[in-house]
This record gives C-alpha cells, structure tokens and sequence, in this order.
C-alpha cells in the first residue's frame, strides 16, 4: 500500500515537474555521479572535500554528473535538482549546484553551475562563467572531469567560504534546544511533584483527607509518564552525528548560473 | 425560557462555525494572493535586471564597434525613453500584462541588436567584460524564465483558489479576482547560449 502511493506521489511530482531529474542517491551524499565518470578514490577525496567545507561553512556544494539531460537545457536540470533536492540549508539556501555531463551520444558536453538565493551575490553568472573558463574548460576539454570538478569546487569554495558560517548549524541547535526543553519540563515536574507531595501530608496532617494523595500519585505519574514521552521524542530527533552528511537541507534558487557546452 | 436558551446557543454556536469558516477561506485565499503578488515583484525585477544591463553592454560594445556609434546611440536614447512599467498586482489582468510584454519585448530586441553588432567583432568577444556581460545576461534571461514559471504556478493556485466552491463565494465577495498569466514562451524569451 505504501509503495504504491508513494509510485503515485512520484508519478504526481514528475508530472509537475519541468525537467525530469534523477533522485538523489541514496544514503545522501554531496557527489552523485550517476554517468559514472569518477573513480571510487575520486568521488571519495571529491566528498570528503564537500563534506568539510559543509561543515565549515554550511554551504552544500553538490556535485552532479549524468549521462544525458533528458532533452533540457542544462540551466533547467541543475535548477531542479538545486530545488527539488533542495541543496543548501533552508533559510540561507546557501547551496550551489555543479552539473557535469560528458560528451556522448546524448550530444554535447555540458557543465552548469546554478547557485541558490543566498549565495548570488557572492557568486554571480559572471564569475561563474570565469570560474568555468579558466579553472574548469581546459580539464574538460582534455576529458579530465576529476580535475575540472576538484578545480571548480575549489574555485566556488575560494568565493563562498565568507558568506556563512557554520556557527548557528541547524541540528547541532535543534538538538541542545530540546534537550534543553526536556530538562526544564523533567525539573518543572519534579519541583510540581515535591510541592504536591508536602501539600498532600499538609492535608493528611490536617483532616486525614485521601484526596491528598491521590493527586500526588497522579502528579508523580504523570511526570513520569510525560518525562519519558519527552526524553523518547528528543532521541529520536538527534539523528546526526559524526563526520557524516545529513543530507540536503532544503535550498532554494531562482535560475542564477552559468554555463557552457564542449 | 429553557427553549429560549437553546436557540441562542445554537445561534451562536452556528455564528461561531460560520466565523471560522469563513475566516480560514478568507485567509486560504489571502495565502495564495500573497504567493501570487511576490512571484510578480520577482518577474518585475528580473525584467528590470535585463534592462538594466542594456547601458554596460552599450558601453563596452562602443569602445570596439566605433562605426555603430549610431545604432549605439539610438539604443540607449531608446532605453532611456521607454516607459518603465510597473504594474502593480491589483491592476494585473490580460491587457495590462500584453502591454507589460510588449516593452519587455523591446528590451529584447534591443539586446539582439547588440549581439547582432558584436558578432561582428572578434576582438570584442575576447574582452572578459564583454564575456562576462553575456554571462550575466543569459543567467538573466534564465531567471526570467524561472520567475515566469513561478509566476504562472502560483497565479494557477490562486485563480483555483478562487474558483473552487464555496471559496468562489466570497472570492467575488472580498474583490479576489482572477489574475492573468504569461502565454507560452515567445522565441525572443529564449536564454541566448554562449558557446565557444
């Protein structure tokens, strides 16, 4: 049942769509070469670059290299994939999108740089045309896109590392904020148990009354119950940890990129 | 007296269902205005940002295509003259966006003239500020596309939201009207590729 509705949302959103563009890999990484262009070492040393300047920064740079453009133009598909991927953390849509595809029978080569909303002032069309003429058309045009993919990163990475900082990262923040919650809660409930404990031999103390009681057992139990609910809820949103990538964060662009054909 | 009651409460308690009702229809739609009117302000800008590129471009082709300095000048007088529409959301409707168009459709002619004359100019296309005003030009173009797409999208959410029943109701009832959207592409909107 599941997957059939979720074949439909696929149809449904491919429909919408204007480019067709391939999913996201999975589990998420910042390189996806899907024409398979890369060796193993290469995509390696490429994602652990881009997985450090998004530590960093917070920016994601997401490298793409397909076989064919589906009839696009390559400004569209790395536009969509910047969108419906969503490259760059929500907010700052601080994402840029290098788009490869090697010359084959699909047609010509083409490379693609589209940089999200926050990042067009520090990158706009015109450097990115210069970024590609003079760091990355000389590899591709010797078939070297390792070396025209290491030299663009670090050519886009060299113009953005000032724009963002890493400081206010989202789920280091989630996380210490909820945590934080819980604690309060978990303190608020303890002290709301301690002072309806005394109430409650206040009032045995006083007329013998059961009630008193009652409500402190309720009160504890409650706490109990809502300490454990919490404390469950918060472990289940910290999911990110170690060196790894978290995955896309929800970037936006507007159309901002250049690009050539070789 | 008992019964007397009872209708009050159920008056109010229906005066309290309509309220909500009708507040969260007004506010859908207010929701979808909203969208629709900032898609807009983005088209305008991104429109304006090609015109805008119209005087570096004039200056830089001048410096090589000394013959043209006619042409270069009649294009940028023309520039300097043309109207600069600004439609407001409110006023947006089939005419008003032809006429929009239409101006928009100058500004490319002109570029084109431009092109057209420093095609004729090698030396011109190896200047890096020429090279990068094309960059910015056809990243421009690519943004107008984007933001008439946008446009269209969120203009096809409100009209909808507009149309559908009972939200049509008070659609007519708190002025939403339907918004007019961009025809399919003209060849002069196409983003000039720069190839080398």
């Amino acid at each position: 049942m599941k997957k059939i509705l979720l074949s439909i949302l696929l149809v449904l959103s491919c429909n919408l769509a204007v480019a067709q563009i391939p999913q996201p890999m999975s589990p998420a990484r910042l390189v996806n070469d899907f024409a398979g262009i890369f060796s193993a070492s290469q995509t390696n040393q490429l994602e652990t670059e881009l997985r450090g300047f998004e530590k960093k920064t917070s920016n994601q740079i997401a490298v793409v290299t397909v076989n064919d453009l589906n009839g696009n133009a390559a400004a569209d598909f790395a536009l969509e994939i910047l969108r419906q991927w969503g490259v760059g953390q929500k907010g700052k849509d601080n994402g840029v999108v290098i788009l490869l595809k090697p010359r084959n029978e699909n047609g010509a080569g083409a490379v693609y740089i589209a940089a999200g909303y926050g990042l067009e002032g520090a990158l706009p069309d015109s450097r990115l045309g210069r970024i590609i003429d003079n760091y990355m058309m000389p590899q591709l045009k010797k078939g070297d896109f390792f070396g025209a993919a290491t030299q663009g990163v670090l050519a886009v990475e060299k113009f953005i590392s000032g724009e963002f900082t890493a400081d206010d990262e989202k789920p280091k923040g989630k996380a210490s904020w909820s945590s934080i919650f819980v604690g309060l809660m978990v303190v608020f409930y303890v002290i709301i148990g301690a002072f309806r404990k005394n109430k409650g031999h206040w009032d045995d103390d006083d007329d013998n009354n059961g009630t008193g009681t009652g409500s402190r057992r309720g009160g504890l139990l409650s706490a109990i119950i809502l300490g454990s609910m919490l404390g469950g809820g918060s472990s289940g949103g910290g999911g990110f940890g170690g060196g790894g990538f978290g995955g896309f964060g929800g970037g936006f662009g507007g159309g901002g990129g250049a690009g050539r054909s070789f | 007296m008992k019964k007397g009651t009872i209708t009050l409460l159920v008056v109010v308690g229906i005066i309290v269902i309509l309220f909500f009702w009708i507040k969260g229809t007004y506010n859908s739609l207010v929701i979808t205005q909203t969208t629709a009117e900032t898609a807009w302000s983005n088209v305008e800008t991104q429109y304006q940002r090609r015109t805008d590129l119209i005087p570096n471009f004039v200056n830089t082709v001048k410096g090589y295509a000394t013959h043209e300095k006619e042409t270069l000048t009649q294009i940028t007088e023309q520039r300097a003259n043309a109207t600069r529409p600004q439609i407001n959301f409110e006023d947006l409707n089939e005419k008003t966006l032809e006429q929009y168009q239409a101006e928009q459709t100058k500004v490319a002619t002109s570029l084109s003239r431009l092109m057209m004359i420093s095609e004729n100019y090698p030396d011109l296309k190896a200047n890096q500020n020429f090279a990068a005003l094309q960059d910015e030009l056809s990243g421009t173009e690519n943004r107008i596309a984007v933001a008439r797409k946008d446009f269209n999208q969120a203009v096809n959410n409100y009209n909808l939201a507009c149309r559908k029943f009972p939200n049509n109701i008070f659609a007519s009832m708190f002025g939403f009207e339907k918004k007019a959207m961009f025809k399919a592409e003209e060849g002069a909107q196409k983003a000039p590729e720069v190839k080398f």
